[in-house]
This record gives structure tokens, sequence and C-alpha cells, in this order.
């Protein structure tokens, strides 16, 4: 007997990496989510450790997109198309990135960061996607990297939303009757993406026990949020990135087990 | 000499996947949350030190080369970043071009007497030899998913190069033309044929530095060594080392100016 649940639901934390807390430099990752009705909106993003203010990119980055996706789904701004609606909000939130550089009086590039947004519609998913972090998610009891880092032959190399030419760079991806997602910054991947020559695979130990716990977990969120904090923190997940890591899961319906 | 071969590798890291299946405690916050992750998988960078030998480094110099060699093996032990994630091959030119050690972690490798020799400075087929090494490294690394970073290629000369030159000869010229594509291409910052390696050139007493200028990439001039500042240069490139093996995605490299009029150890030859 399921309980009444009401889908979908999400959850997750960001924390900083070892070698921010002991450099004082602020957790250059960010996350928001909002649902409406039967919608979910998660936006991830990561600012890049070259840019100065990249933190506040950040921020901005998630902040922007929720508000922007939120006004497009509630006053049925755009027809529901999802390339038009990416678009739409990534020229948004570009946009208010443009606006905080003026105020700062820094360059666009300062405030440099990726983006991750997963619309959610029952057991539909859209993803936008520009520069590394992942996103995973659980079809007919399989695992699918939905969306992975990206081309780029060296690790510390990225390509980040402020670029000019970020249309060329955005990754556009859409699939269906999907139970659980989770979406995550570069600082998790190691731990979590088995990588062979040509492709990157989503650990099962890692993301079949996450995704059990996280349907269990409907009527206590908070719990799984500190679960996924400590979880971050552990002493096993630093030694494994010294970055900062944002994991973000969402239940988007039944699972069947 | 002692070398790790990838089957080596291969087993390390079956050794490190199941020590981490036992222990999962601490990634476990509660009851109900049980999650296995991966085990460590150290992204890696390796290095090319390109090491003229031939008979003008005879004396002092090839005895500064094998003494900076060591305070670098001493260094580079201490930093637990450059012991885990760093491999270096020394690859020699005279007479002949000679990979007198293969890629290999820090602690595995020996710092060889050499014995300078010979009246030719191959240093064409050298610097030819070193990019083919990177490459193939990088090939090995994309095999077995291990992540990298833009591999460098460290070139000490006390001359200039005799099997090739921009003018003369033929197979010379041919030779100079293929040199010079090849590192300015590789070393440029151009997203279809660059970002291959970073290649650092030093010139010691006795080099050309107008022949240097030439061959070293436009974006990254040669720099003429200070007398006496062997160590500090060995230094330098344990502490670039150990920053380049660390940077996170999006960070450029910014290793410390070698020609810091106090704490460098050499100046821009333009």
């Amino acid at each position: 007997m399921q309980a009444n649940i009401t889908y979908p639901y999400i959850f997750g934390t960001s924390v900083p990496g070892p070698s921010h807390i002991r450099n004082a430099i602020p957790c250059q990752d960010s996350f928001a989510h909002e649902t409406i009705s039967n919608f979910g909106i998660i936006a991830v993003s990561d600012g890049l450790g070259s840019a100065k203010n990249s933190d506040i990119g950040a921020e901005i980055a998630v902040r922007s997109t929720i508000r922007r996706a939120k006004e497009i789904l509630e006053k049925k701004i755009l027809e529901f198309d999802d390339k038009k609606i990416f678009d739409d909000i990534i020229s948004f939130v570009r946009a208010e990135l443009e606006f905080k550089a003026n105020e700062l009086q820094c360059s666009l590039n300062e405030l440099a960061c990726t983006i991750i947004i997963v619309i959610i519609h029952n057991d539909n998913i859209s993803v936008a996607h520009i520069g590394d972090g992942s996103v995973v998610a659980r079809k007919n009891k399989n695992l699918i990297l939905i969306s992975g880092p990206g081309e780029s032959e060296y690790i510390n190399e990225v390509t980040p939303l402020t670029i000019i030419e970020w249309k060329t760079s955005l990754r556009f991806y859409k699939d269906s009757e999907i139970d659980s997602i989770a979406v995550f910054t570069d600082g998790c991947q190691e731990a979590i993406i088995q990588k062979n020559e040509k492709d990157l695979i989503p650990y099962d130990g890692f993301f079949n026990p996450l995704f059990s716990y996280a349907h269990k977990i409907f009527n206590n969120i908070k719990m799984g949020e500190k679960d996924i904090k400590d979880f971050l923190e552990s002493q096993r997940m630093n030694e494994i990135s010294e970055d900062d890591k944002t994991l973000v899961v969402a239940i988007l319906g039944n699972d069947n087990d | 000499m002692e070398n790790i071969d990838m089957q080596d590798i291969d087993a390390l890291i079956n050794e490190e996947r199941e020590k981490s299946k036992i222990d999962t405690e601490d990634i476990n916050s509660s009851e109900k949350f049980k999650v296995d992750i991966l085990a460590p998988h150290e992204q890696h960078i390796a290095t090319v030190l390109l090491l003229d030998t031939s008979v003008s480094m005879s004396g002092d110099k090839i005895s500064e080369l094998i003494k900076g060699l060591r305070t670098f093996k001493e260094e580079a032990m201490k930093d637990r970043s450059v012991q885990k994630r760093a491999e270096f091959a020394i690859v020699t030119f005279d007479s002949s071009v000679e990979v007198v050690q293969d890629f290999a972690p820090i602690e595995n490798i020996e710092i060889p007497i050499f014995k300078p020799k010979g009246d030719m400075t191959c240093m064409g087929h050298a610097i030819i030899k070193a990019i083919d090494m990177v490459n193939e490294r990088k090939k090995i690394y994309r095999d077995r998913g291990i992540s990298y970073y833009r591999p460098w290629i460290f070139m000490i000369t006390d001359g200039e190069p005799n099997d090739m030159w921009p003018n003369g000869e033929e197979k010379d010229v041919e030779l100079w033309t293929e040199v010079i594509k090849k590192v300015h291409e590789g070393n440029s910052e151009d997203k279809n044929v660059g970002k291959k390696f970073a290649f650092f050139t030093v010139g010691v007493e006795g080099a050309n530095m107008k022949v240097l200028t030439l061959i070293a990439p436009p974006n990254r001039v040669p720099i003429k060594l200070s007398p006496d500042k062997w160590k500090e240069m060995f230094l330098w490139l344990v502490s670039s080392q150990s920053t380049a093996s660390q940077h996170k995605p999006g960070e450029q490299i910014s290793t410390e100016d070698p020609t810091d009029p106090k704490k460098g150890w050499g100046k821009f030859s333009i």
C-alpha cells in the first residue's frame, strides 16, 4: 500500500570542498528547486575556480533560473516547447548576470559558472546543460546518464554559460518513464560515475540505494537533506575530491519496487 | 630501472575497489542511507624531462643537473599531490635520443648518472619523441578511464640543435618545420589543433637563446637559467607540478613567476 505522496518531490544540498574551507574561499556551487503542481524545476550551478566572483554568479544563475521558469510555467508565457523555454530561461539568466557584473563593475567572465536545468513534468524530464556536472535518471529499473560533463580532454577545463557563443555549448535532452533523477556537480563525479574508454556509466552501487532511499523518505525530506550533507562531507568523499559538491535528488513517481 | 606497468596499475585499482566495498561506514550517515562509492581514482599529469647530455654539458653543468634532479625527487616525494598524481619520464639527447626513464610515479624514478657524450645535439628528434610519449600516455589514461591534466614537456639545454635547422640541408629543414609546427600548435590554445601539452624551454649557460626562442612556443618564451640557480629551478618545477595537479575545473594553471627577481631562477629571453 503506497501512502498518498505528492510527486515530484525534490531535495539536496551543496557543501564547500575541503580546499575551499582551508583557503577561506566561499562555496562556488549553488542549487535551487521548486515544484509547481505536477511540474518540478531544478537548477544546479558550479562557479569556475578561475573566476573571482563565481560564487555570486552561480547563486544568481540558479535563483534567476527558478524565477523565470516559475513565471513561464505559472503564467504560461510561452507554449510548452522545452527548447524555447530553455533558451528563454538562459537568456534571462545571462541578462541577470550582466546586470550583476555592471553592479560589481566586473566583467561577465568573473561571474563564470556552469548550469544544469531540469524541468520535470509527471514522469517526463527535459534537461538543458552548459559545462560539467551530470544528470542520472532511473528508467524502468535501468540507470541512464542523461547528461554527462561534456567534452573536454583535460580535467580542469570547462565551458561556462557566460561565454558569448553559449548556444553552441548548450546540450539538450529529454526522456520519459523516469521514476528518479540525481543532478550533481563535478565534485561528486569521480565517486559515483565509472569511466571506461568510451563511456561514462552511473555507478549502480551508489544510485540504486540512493534512489530506493529517496523513495522511502517522502515524509521526511529534512532527514534526506541531512543524510546527503553528511555523505558529501564525509572523509571518503573529500579524499576523492577537494572540490565543492552538490547533489540534488528528485522523485517523479512510484518506483514499483 | 623500476617501472610500474599497466598490469600493476590495474591490480592497484582492483585492490582499492575491494577496500572501498568494506569501508562504507564513514559515508553512510543514517541507518537507511546505505550507499557505496567508487575508490579514489587519482587524476594524472604526465611530464617529460627532456635533457641535453651532449659533451658541452660536461663538468659543472652535468653535475648541477644531477644534483638538481636529486633535490627535485626529494622535494616531490614530500608533496602528496605530486606523489599520487604526477608521472615523470626522462629523455636525454646528444648524438642519439634515449628514454632513460619511462613514465613512472616519482618514488619509482631513479636519477641516472648522466655521462655527456657525442658531438651532436639531436634536439629535434628528442622533441618529437617527447611529444609522441605524452600523446601515448594520454591514450593510456583515456583507455583506463583515468582523468588527466595537460601534460608538460620541460626541456633543458646548453646549446642548439644540429639535427634540424631553418635553412640548409633538406632533411634539416624538414625536421625543423615539423618540430616547430608540432611544438607551436601543441602548446597553443587553439581548440582544434592545440592544448596538447605545455612546452617549457630552459637555456643554461652557453645556450643559443636566439634559436631557442624560435623553437619555443611564442606564448611560452624560453627562460635563461641564472648562474647557480639550478636548485631553485627544480624546486619551482616541484611546486608547479603540485599546483598543476590540484587544479579544479575552470582554473588556469598559474605557477609562480620563474623570473621573479627575488624568488625566481631565470630571465625571459626575448
